[in-house]
């Protein structure tokens, strides 16, 4: 099938991005396969004092900007708050690229990348790793199925998307559960860590932490996305082709807003509950930058977002959720990173290679981002998602008109 | 540090973006001038081309002051392809004696009728018959009238120039796709379509309602 948008001359057609991405790709690429033919050894500064680095950092970044996936299903095909509908495509897309970057991270950090699929048949349950593998791997299949009508649209496929349907509710919540679990779990990697991750980070409460977190972090990736979709489809068409209004926006920021404040109080219980206020005074390098964390990805945040007109403002509304990225992308790296390389006694700073494979794969899921949202009715502007396939048939009909026109 | 210099790098990234829309000439979507609406052109282009020595009035007729002292008076782009091929029908008399609102221009959009206002009081020294029934491709070479008019510069607060009148221009053509969402025959169609962006096809009117074009002069014409 002849997709219209996919013109060779325009992919082609230099543009700064895109020769900054081709470079990007291919040192990434010479970086790959330097890590599988030389060893973790010779292209990380990884060592047996800190075997997990940028890729373990960037997992759980990645997972947590995914987090909007099983947030806004559950809103919509659970709680019946239909309003979100034309998030929830967009934000299982994101989920399902942000949890492939995790996959691949995942295989390009394993020692034995040939062993990956051990788990699956030698269960160990005493293993909080054992339950993350199982849940990245059905949560996995789970976005696939949530996202497949989508694709099924686009090529008329009738009876599967029929199917999907009809088992669409049991395959939400099962997303939700898995998600659940393995967001938490995530934080629960680290309370078996007590003496090494820094009391600053440290808590029995890192699952429910976690899990807040990413709710306040993925909606505003979801956000952060939509400017990025807009801002790529600026040329032909506009803001408003994305099909995501400012009060729909407005209305996730809100629940940013309650989830950062929900964190906040966590926060304060736990340094209070667990006499850690005193470990915010001491100067160190882990105090400043959880200081920073707080501040770019909390309380400022909070107190913009409390103000209808920063949240209603479209320019507001890119810095807040820029803002509370930086707070997830900060938090998850202190934890994983910082919190523990103080213990170790080795000043970890990742090699060039490690940089450049994760930069790689972040690229190329930004650019599946935009051809999918690009060539799919990803971004459907109706009240249902079940018009999207009418409004894929306007839009096919609408781009006849317009070359009638031109 | 990992974690500094991760939030940096991602930081870097976001702002070399706005440099390089900045160094295009584009508007980040975040940053552009907002609407209250729709925050999209209806037009496939981003932006229309505004002579820096032109002014533009709220009935879309634009203004440019002559070394003679005359103003010359033309249609602008907007007002010339809002509704479709607008193409001129009579223009005020040579000698009259134009009042500020009262009609100077006569057009047709497909057979329906349509007035623009002059923007300014003055007597009419020359009539551009060259432009009359004909498609203009430049706008802003093709004068209609030439006034001498004392009131220009008293006026000329009211009337855009530069990046404020590029701001209007893209606001009214944003104003003008719920102008044709809401006056279309099929109202459903429209909106859904609408949204995409696109151009303008040259019988627009013929989609619309009746009273459309009286419509669009209370909304688009008036000064």
């Amino acid at each position: 099938m002849k997709l219209k948008s996919m013109n060779i001359k325009e992919i082609l057609k230099p543009s700064f991005w895109k020769v900054v991405s081709v470079i990007i790709v291919t040192v990434g690429l010479f970086s790959t396969y330097f890590r599988f033919s030389l060893g973790l050894g010779a292209t990380t500064n990884l060592q047996d004092s800190v075997p997990w680095g940028l890729w373990i950092g960037f997992d759980f970044i990645g997972v947590g900007l995914a987090a909007a996936g099983f947030t806004i299903a559950a809103t919509v095909h659970i709680f019946n708050i239909h309003k979100y509908e034309p998030l929830v495509r967009p934000a299982i897309l994101t989920a399902f690229l942000g949890y492939s970057v995790v996959v691949c991270l995942l295989l390009v950090d394993l020692g034995r990348p040939e062993n990956f699929w051990h788990p699956l048949v030698m269960w160990n349950i005493h293993s909080v790793m054992f339950e993350i593998t199982w849940c990245i791997i059905c949560y996995s299949t789970v976005l696939l199925l949530e996202f497949a009508p989508v694709i099924l649209e686009k090529f008329n496929l009738k009876a599967p998307i029929k199917f999907l349907k009809i088992i669409s509710i049991p395959v939400v919540i099962a997303g939700v559960l898995f998600s659940t679990l393995h967001q938490s779990s995530f934080g629960s990697l680290y309370l078996i860590v007590p003496g090494k991750l820094h009391p600053l980070w440290y808590s029995s409460l890192l699952p429910i932490h976690f899990y807040v977190s990413c709710i306040a972090a993925g909606l505003s990736m979801i956000i952060f996305e939509s400017y990025l979709i807009a801002r790529s489809c600026t040329k032909e068409d506009g803001f408003c082709n994305t099909g995501l209004k400012m009060n729909i926006l407005s209305g996730a920021a809100f629940v940013v807003w309650i989830a950062l404040i929900a964190g906040i109080l966590l926060k304060i219980y736990d340094f209070v509950s667990n006499d850690k206020l005193i470990y915010l005074i001491i100067p160190s390098m882990e105090t400043s930058l959880f200081y920073l964390e707080i501040i770019i990805g909390t309380i400022v945040p909070i107190y913009l977002l409390s103000y209808k007109k920063f949240r209603e403002d479209k320019k507001w509304l890119y810095i807040i959720s820029i803002c509370v990225i930086s707070g997830l992308i900060l938090n998850r790296l202190n934890v994983s990173i910082t919190g523990l390389v103080a213990s170790s006694g080795i000043n970890y700073f990742p090699s060039f290679d490690e940089i450049s494979i994760t930069i790689m794969l972040v690229v190329l899921a930004i650019f599946a981002f935009r051809l999918i949202a690009k060539n799919f009715s990803v971004f459907v502007g109706g009240e249902s998602e079940e018009a999207a396939s009418n409004i894929s048939a306007k839009k096919s009909k609408q781009i006849i008109l317009s070359e009638r026109y031109e | 540090m990992v974690a500094i210099f991760v939030l940096t790098l991602f930081l870097l990234f976001i702002s070399v973006d706005l440099i390089v829309l900045k160094i295009q000439g584009k508007y980040h979507p975040a940053f552009e001038p907002s609407s209250p609406q729709f925050d999209s052109s209806i037009f496939d282009r981003n932006s229309f081309p505004i002579p820096s020595n032109i002014f533009f009035s709220k009935g879309h007729t634009w203004l440019k002051m002559n070394n003679d002292g005359l103003i010359s008076i033309g249609i602008d782009e907007f007002g010339m392809m809002a509704l479709g091929a607008l193409s001129i029908l009579n223009c005020a008399s040579v000698g009259k004696e134009l009042r500020r609102g009262e009609i100077i221009f006569e057009g047709a959009y497909g057979n329906k009728k349509v007035k623009f206002l002059s923007p300014i009081n003055g007597i009419v020294k020359s009539v551009n018959e060259n432009i009359l029934g004909k498609k203009i491709s430049n706008p802003y070479e093709s004068w209609g009238v030439q006034l001498a008019s004392k009131d220009f510069s008293d006026n000329q607060k009211t009337f855009f120039s530069g990046t404020e009148a590029s701001n209007w221009i893209k606001k009214e053509s944003i104003k003008l796709k719920d102008f044709i969402i809401s006056h279309s025959l099929k109202t459903d169609l429209a909106g859904a379509t609408m949204f995409d962006g696109g151009s303008l096809s040259n019988d627009t009117i013929s989609l619309l309602v009746d009273n459309s074009v009286n419509d669009f002069e209370k909304e688009f014409l008036s000064l």
